[in-house]
């Protein structure tokens, strides 16, 4: 009884490694940019369907940019300035954020005119912005399988 | 330059051809209008290019060449312009537009749309709009090929 009980301990231990190891972080980050890039072809899709809607204004997913500024931000040393908080209402100078946290942002581009009805979409851009997804989405695939078969060879038994 | 610098230049490519298509079938279909809010016949309408920098390429004294910095980042339409040359006139002294004092007397102001050029360089602009679409095309067929590089053959 207690014997399987230190093994289920060191099992979740090794478990919670694992989670915790760069491969899985890669794999969670793509993961999540493989559904950042169905959120954006579904945001293409709507703008395309909406090209001569009078006064339809485009939307964009963004993600990599506040991806981009979270690690980056986790990455600089001279943010760690510690704050002398005396009060609990006080805020901090500096939080820092998990990857993990960051959602992608659905933003509309309500300040730009494209023709004369107000419309903003470029049918063009959009076309070419659903390609580079496509070809994103490609890549991540590809990632995310090459990750996985080199952690089976690692798991094969000897 | 990123991963898709050259997809963000074509389809800049791609706007503006179709730009210069909308303005060409504008003239082309008012080939023959004789008012327009401005007053007078239609005048023929063009687009002016110009190209996206990554950096401002200047011109100074010290340095008379004009410096281009890296490559550039695509076209864009700076202007539709009119184009300024005369109006062409026909003698029609029944037109409601015809002039009616004047030595121009009986004649009415035609737009200065000539349709052959328009079809000629609706033509051209067909043109660089499918090179554009040539150059996505082939520019996905070598990322696909890149990609190969990525799987490791089981």
């Amino acid at each position: 009884m207690q014997n399987s009980d230190v093994v289920s301990k060191e099992l979740l231990g090794v478990c919670g490694m694992f989670e915790q190891s760069g491969l899985m972080r890669t794999n969670y980050l793509l993961e999540r940019s493989l559904d950042v890039e169905m959120t954006r072809r579904r945001v293409i899709a709507n703008n395309i369907a909406n090209v001569d809607v009078p006064h339809f204004k485009r939307s964009e997913v963004n993600f990599e940019s506040e991806l981009r500024r979270v690690v980056e931000d986790n990455r600089r040393q001279d943010n760690r300035y510690p704050a002398i908080m005396t009060d609990e209402r006080h805020i901090p100078f500096y939080v820092e954020r998990n990857i993990r946290d960051v959602r992608p942002r659905i933003n509309l581009d309500y300040n730009t005119t494209m023709r004369n009805d107000g419309n903003n979409v470029d049918i063009e851009k959009e076309i070419v912005d659903a390609s580079k997804s496509q070809m994103r989405y490609n890549t991540y695939v590809t990632s995310i399988s090459s990750n996985l078969r080199m952690l089976k060879l690692v798991m094969r038994p000897v | 330059m990123g991963m898709f610098a050259s997809f963000n230049i074509a389809s800049s490519g791609l706007t503006a051809q179709r730009l210069r298509m909308d303005v060409i079938s504008n003239n082309i279909a008012n080939a023959t209008t004789t008012r327009t809010p401005e007053g007078g016949a239609y005048r023929r309408k063009r687009a002016i290019f110009a190209p996206l920098n990554i950096r401002p390429n200047y011109k100074s004294p010290l340095v008379p060449d004009r410096i281009e910095h890296g490559l550039g980042r695509g076209v864009r339409v700076v202007k539709i312009e009119e184009d300024s040359s005369p109006l062409r006139l026909v003698y029609d002294p029944h037109h409601p537009d015809a002039i009616k004092i004047g030595p121009k007397r009986g004649y009415v102001e035609m737009p200065n749309v000539n349709v052959v050029m328009e079809m000629t360089d609706l033509i051209s602009a067909s043109r660089s709009y499918e090179a554009n679409i040539m150059l996505i095309n082939s520019e996905r067929s070598m990322f696909n090929k890149a990609l190969e590089l990525g799987r490791i053959s089981a």
